[in-house]
């Protein structure tokens, strides 16, 4: 028997985990409808109208489920196509054209769905346009139905699957979300985008932006993702087969392993205690998190809350959205960031504003201050919150000392605002800033006078420092977060907190990279977040090291001038020194094995 | 007939949310209702129609009703967009 060659790519590991499956073809959008005649409308109205009853009835099945499992940001996806669904009123006027026409269903429901998309495409408003997706989905829901075919068959699949497509809705990403051994492999997106953050939060595995290649596979190909490495091998040879199940293997032994860590503190063999965190992007994750072990939230991003809407979230949402995490994680502390859209997130919610740079633009705390009714109204619903757990307050894109200064004034007027009502706020909420600008880590020493902790958004930091947009496909490369620049800030700013016995703790992805997560142990980091699924990777990292060891590997590495230089000895050090945490090394780190 | 003429003063215009409030409200009533936006007329008991008006902010749109309550119908969906949706 011949093989057919296997091919692999690289896309962006989104979510971790390995599928060794079936590939699922999803052509999204790709039904086609014609103008059939009916011999008996009369039926075909019949059948239209129970066919559409059951479109409905299953959104608000899923919509339930969806609910029950993973709450109410995320089931409000499902409620403008629940709407469509339900438009008496449109779908009597569907019905008098089936009768009138002698036409299918399907062509003239199609057909009148058209002419809203072609209006709202008109439309300059992105979330109008989003509406288009939602009338797409009922369309083929309602085409899939009249026709017969069973739109959830892949929750029914008996095998591990990995759902390949162009793209994914977050409403397609739920409605399979109950099936186990579930992978995801999509042509676009990117790691900050909501099917990536949704299959996250749902620990489904999964690999985005591959581009075109997603095309050019058919349902039935034997394909393998690695949502660690961001692999996505299709027609893989036997023998790759075969190193996968070893490495799935090894995967559920450690997680096994792992298990039994959930419960334990993270401390280094000389007793440095090191506490891992969780980011949450999604209230609902909170339960995650606590199950996975994690000492509390080191990073709630509140942009996603936006996530499932168009608008910034009243005072009474954001109050629940905040009040519940910290009701749910008890004594465990929450930091809570306050909005950070612009850049690459929500550009709208900053007005449609055009910007050359969006990076370099108005973004975050830049935004938040000159929009001092939407950030008062986040501030006060924080402050509020504040009595029902351990709640911290984290700036982020801090570039200047006058920001700090001005965002603690507005604190305190929101704090006197909410005295004069009676509203009760606890008395001390720690206060921190992000580092992400280098011109911030420079003046870190002038900002831990007035903060209570650091967080250091290495993402941001490290794309500023080398001056290279992160997703540009030219310049891969020279995303370093390795280079010796970004040790050296930092280590700075490590330097200027502890000065003044301030806690530093790492958010970014650097953070989720058990190798680079030494080398932030060893730089005097006292904290790291990640997603939850790194929890007790992180444990046992930190559990397998020395804190000493840690701190001669990491200033050795400071001195280096490459991060070839540097990545080459990390390597070689931590195989030698901590022989314990290679398993977790080699499992999640991409080209560990090249 | 009862007509009024208003403006989408909210920031994000007729989106979901204001959409669906816009015909819940509307099939309280008896009356006929219909919107209108430039040349485009629709029903205002129906989402798919409100959506299709595509309405962003400073848009302007006739109310128009006709039947038994036409006048509070027209009334209580003006104050609907005027509140901006119960927005900010």
């Amino acid at each position: 028997m011949v093989e057919s060659q296997e091919e692999i790519y690289h896309g962006i590991p989104a979510s971790p985990g390995i599928i060794i499956g079936v590939a699922r073809s999803l052509s999204r959008n790709h039904y086609t409808v014609a103008a059939e005649s009916i011999a008996n409308p009369e039926l075909e109205a019949q059948t239209f109208r129970s066919a559409m009853a059951q479109v409905k009835a299953s959104l608000e099945n899923i919509s339930a489920s969806v609910l029950q499992r993973h709450g109410k940001e995320f089931s409000r996806i499902f409620d403008a196509q629940s709407m469509i669904a339900a438009d008496e009123v449109w779908n009597k006027n569907i019905e008098r054209r089936i009768r009138e026409e002698k036409l299918s269903a399907e062509f003239i429901y199609d057909d009148e769905a058209k002419k809203v998309i072609a209006k709202l495409e008109e439309s300059q408003d992105s979330y109008l346009k989003e509406r288009i997706q939602d009338i797409q989905a009922v369309t083929s829901r309602l085409v899939a139905q009249m026709r017969g075919e069973k739109q959830t068959t892949i929750v029914g699949l008996e095998d591990a699957t990995v759902v390949v497509a162009r793209f994914l809705l977050p409403s397609d990403i739920l409605a399979m979300s109950f099936k186990r051994n579930l992978g995801f492999a999509t042509g676009v997106g990117g790691p900050t985008s909501h099917a990536a953050l949704m299959a996250k939060s749902l620990g489904i595995p999964a690999v985005i932006g591959l581009g075109d290649v997603v095309d050019n596979i058919t349902s039935g190909d034997s394909v393998i993702i690695d949502g660690y490495k961001g692999e996505f091998i299709v027609k893989p040879a036997q023998s790759t087969i075969k190193r996968y199940r070893k490495a799935k293997s090894a995967e559920l032994e450690l997680k096994r392993q792992l298990a039994e860590l959930k419960s334990k503190p993270a401390v280094t063999r000389d007793g440095v205690s090191i506490n891992i965190l969780a980011n949450i992007e999604i209230p609902g994750e909170a339960n995650k998190i606590i199950s996975a072990g994690a000492a509390g939230v080191g990073l709630f991003r509140t942009e996603y809350l936006f996530l499932t809407r168009s608008d910034f979230p009243s005072f009474e949402e954001q109050y629940e959205a905040y009040s519940s995490v910290l009701r749910r994680l008890g004594q465990r502390q929450v930091v809570i960031r306050t909005f950070d859209m612009g850049g690459d997130k929500f550009p709208e919610m900053t007005g449609h504003l055009f910007e050359a740079n969006p990076f370099l633009g108005w973004r975050a705390i830049r935004f938040c201050l000159d929009r001092p009714a939407v950030f008062k109204i986040q501030l006060k619903a924080m402050l509020k919150a504040s009595r029902c757990g351990n709640l911290a307050i984290l700036i982020p894109m801090i570039s200047n000392f006058e920001e700090l200064i001005a965002t603690k004034a507005i604190i305190e007027e929101c704090r006197r605002e909410l005295q004069k009502e009676n509203i009760e706020v606890a008395d001390k909420i720690p206060l921190g800033v992000m580092l992400e600008v280098p011109s911030a880590v420079l003046i870190a020493e002038h900002l831990a006078r007035e903060v209570d902790f650091f967080s250091i958004g290495t993402n941001d930091l490290i794309q500023y420092t080398v001056a290279v947009d992160r997703d540009h496909e030219l310049l891969s490369k020279l995303y370093q977060s390795f280079h010796p620049a970004v040790l050296s800030l930092i280590k700075t700013a490590v330097k200027a907190a502890h000065r003044y016995r301030k806690r530093v703790s790492v958010c970014g992805e650097m953070a989720s990279d058990p190798l680079a997560a030494i080398l932030l142990v060893g730089l005097g980091v006292d904290e790291l977040s990640a997603s939850y699924q790194m929890t007790a990777f992180l444990k046992k990292i930190v559990r397998s090291i020395t804190y000493s060891g840690a701190r001669r590997i990491a200033g050795k590495a400071l001195g280096m001038k490459t991060q070839a230089e540097i990545e080459a000895f990390l390597k070689s050090e931590v195989a030698r020194a901590f022989p314990d945490a290679m398993p977790v090394i080699q499992l999640s780190r991409r080209n560990s094995d090249g | 007939m009862v007509e009024r003429e208003v403006s989408i003063v909210n920031r994000l215009g007729l989106h979901a949310r204001p959409a669906a409030q816009l015909v819940q409200k509307a099939s309280k009533f008896q009356s006929e209702i219909k919107i209108k936006r430039q040349n485009l007329e629709v029903n205002a008991k129906s989402i798919m129609g409100v959506m299709m008006l595509a309405a962003e902010m400073g848009s302007r749109l006739v109310i128009i009703a006709e039947g038994p309550d036409e006048k509070e119908a027209v009334e209580a969906l003006a104050q609907v967009v005027q509140g901006k949706f119960g927005e900010e």
